[in-house]
């Protein structure tokens, strides 16, 4: 009783959480590479940002302010801000990348190549903060952080096992992870459940083309099951697709090739399926996100290019666990990431430039760092703010544009950004300038 | 005849004699009394009241002060010997000035005190010129009508000076003085405020103006 009371309670908060919009940052595996930004109010794309070439994953920061994206034939991953749709950072791998994670904390965002190494990227400062390791020369499918940050782990297919790695608070990880002989893992994901259990998920290839999901306990010790697999539960053909729904509550598994089905499991009980999702006579599969009030999960459809499709995931609908809508994106989408942070509705002003001057009263100076901009070209400004060395130090209005920043330290350079704000409080992207 | 040529005699006598008195210049009456023994200007002592116009020399501080400012002195003369006098004097300077890049108000103001030789020479018992030349210490301050630097500064400094001019002696006791003058005195000021910074300037400049004196 007291279970079910909890499981009330949980959908009760997931129930009165307010939708913000939440927006599927769609990947599309083409070049020059992209990702598609939809509206889950609208379910229509709104925005198309270039990233590098054959882009093949993704991942968000938890705040949803930053979306990482690996570029395989690039071998680098694009950093672009979610308000701003601006590429912010381009980040050099030594490798093609082939998998991405995010850790539960939003510091660090882990990426895997195919040649087995791996890289931990500061999510502050957008630099690779490991040291390489020697690669195992084999791919890396997929990557999960547990939930509290300590354990990264890490499936090679071609040498059918998963490792784990000890995390650094720092986010760094050393040689030396725990190997777990295993079925070919193909996709994974971590998350918290409701009993207080912590766990990475893993799908699977079990032996000839059966699927398996493998449940890892990554709870810390004195947890007697830390890093065992503690289920393995027989799923569709060919795993690529998981998602555990917001509330711990149940996992997602797309099934490709002969399945073409997504199985709902309990986390409760591994071995309880609570749906078989299909969509005839398309069938569903692939990489699947929630929103973040867990009422909707949004489907890549593998088995029919450019349409994702949108399940009811809410529990007290009548429709629960059905596809209730499909939309149509790029048919080269590869995987899809879900984020809170609606895209600016004005753009960055414009023509930002900056001189240091000298403020001489002749027999004493001080040094100010004047600041000229023009005007929105979209959107209309009410008023600026500006960021030196990303702290806001003054807000003028709409019709401002230059400002002089006093008392400037002799031979210090100085970083502003000027963005431009609505009367509704929305910020642009930053106009960025550095003053030597 | 004789009478006429005693007469006109005496007319050319009282004539010349007049005439004498005259070339000695305004310290030497024509009196039938004995002339007194009166002394030249260039034993006399003086005291004079200047005014002028200054101008900075430094370009950096005629950008900021580009427009002339008043200089007011005090100065006296002391005879050492017949051609060589000692010099001193104390003035007040005042400019204003705008900030560059700014154009708040900032004022300069300076006391100099100054010291010298000054060789005379004597053109004629109306006119006698002068060249002063000496050390000067200077005292000067700063108000900037502005937040972003020190609103007070002051200063002093040790320098030079020098100027040229011409005296003039209508009537007695009383002089009129016409000169040009050029100082030099390097100054670094000292701000106190975080991240004011300062150059070191030369405050000095030419002064042009006159003054009335009087001879002792």
């Amino acid at each position: 009783m007291f279970r079910d009371l909890f499981r009330v309670g949980l959908l009760f908060l997931v129930l009165a959480r307010p939708c913000f919009g939440d927006f599927a940052y769609i990947v599309n595996e083409e070049s020059p590479g992209t990702v598609s930004v939809l509206n889950t109010s609208s379910n229509t794309i709104i925005a198309t940002v270039t990233v590098g070439n054959n882009p093949n994953a993704d991942a968000i920061t938890p705040n949803g302010m930053f979306v990482y994206v690996t570029n395989s034939t690039d071998n680098s991953v694009s950093v672009f801000n979610a308000a701003s749709l601006q590429v912010i950072a381009t980040i050099a791998l030594s490798g093609s990348p082939t998998a991405i994670a995010m850790a539960p904390n939003g510091n660090t965002v882990y990426v895997g190549d195919s040649s087995g190494q791996l890289y931990a990227i500061s999510t502050s400062s957008n630099t690779i903060i490991s040291t390489p390791l020697a690669p195992p020369a084999s791919s890396v499918s997929s990557l999960a952080v547990s939930p509290d940050n300590a354990g990264l782990y890490v499936g090679y297919p071609g040498l059918s096992k998963f490792e784990s790695f000890a995390l650094n608070p720092d986010g760094t990880f050393s040689a030396g992870g725990v190997s777990f002989p295993d079925n070919r893992p193909q996709v994974m994901t971590s998350a918290t459940t409701p009993g207080g259990g912590q766990f990475v998920f893993s799908g699977a290839i079990a032996g000839g083309a059966g699927g398996a999901l493998e449940v890892i306990d990554v709870k810390a010790p004195p947890n007697p099951t830390f890093n065992q697999i503690i289920a393995t539960v027989t799923v569709g053909s060919v795993p690529n697709g998981i998602a555990v729904s917001p509330n711990g509550e149940f996992i997602y598994i797309s099934n490709d090739f002969a399945s073409k089905y997504i199985n709902v499991i309990n986390t409760s009980n591994f071995n309880t399926f609570v749906a078989t999702i299909t969509n005839p006579p398309t069938g569903i599969d692939g990489p699947t996100a929630f929103t973040a009030n867990g009422l909707t999960a949004y489907v890549l459809n593998f088995s029919t290019t450019g349409l994702v499709n949108v399940i009811d995931t809410n529990q007290s609908s009548p429709t629960y666990n059905t596809v209730i809508a499909t939309v149509t994106v790029d048919p080269n989408f590869n995987d899809i990431a879900m984020g809170t942070v609606a895209p600016s509705s004005i753009s960055a002003p414009s023509n930002l430039t900056g001189k240091q001057k000298k403020h001489d009263f002749g027999v004493v100076y001080e040094l100010f760092n004047l600041l000229e901009w023009g005007p929105v070209s979209t959107g209309t400004a009410a008023g600026f703010n500006i960021y030196r060395d990303g702290i806001l130090i003054a807000t003028v209005g709409p019709t401002t544009f230059k400002y002089k920043d006093h008392d400037r330290k002799k031979g210090v350079a100085n970083t502003y950004q000027v963005t431009a704000v609505t009367s509704s409080g929305t910020e642009s992207s930053p106009a960025t300038i550095t003053i030597p | 005849m004789y009478y006429l040529g005693r007469f006109v005699t005496a007319l050319l006598a009282g004539s010349l004699i007049q005439q004498g008195f005259a070339d000695q210049g305004p310290f030497y009456k024509a009196s039938t009394k004995k002339a007194p023994s009166e002394k030249s200007p260039l034993e006399c002592p003086t005291l004079e009241a200047k005014l002028g116009y200054f101008m900075f020399v430094d370009s950096e501080m005629r950008e900021i002060f580009n427009h002339g400012g008043i200089d007011a002195e005090l100065s006296t003369s002391y005879p050492l010997k017949r051609h060589l006098q000692i010099y001193a004097s104390v003035e007040y300077q005042r400019k204003s000035g705008r900030a560059e890049n700014g154009g708040e108000k900032t004022t300069f103001w300076a006391v100099p005190l100054s010291l010298g030789l000054k060789p005379v020479a004597t053109f004629s018992s109306y006119a006698q010129g002068y060249f002063t030349i000496g050390p000067r210490y200077v005292f000067a301050h700063v108000h900037n009508d502005s937040s972003f630097v020190d609103r007070n500064l002051s200063h002093n400094g040790i320098g030079g000076f020098a100027n040229v001019g011409l005296n003039f002696f209508p009537m007695r006791h009383f002089l009129i003085d016409l000169f040009a003058e050029y100082s030099y005195v390097r100054m670094h000021f000292h701000p106190h405020k975080t991240n004011v910074y300062a150059e070191s300037r030369q405050v000095g400049g030419f002064v042009f103006g006159g003054g009335l004196g009087y001879v002792f």
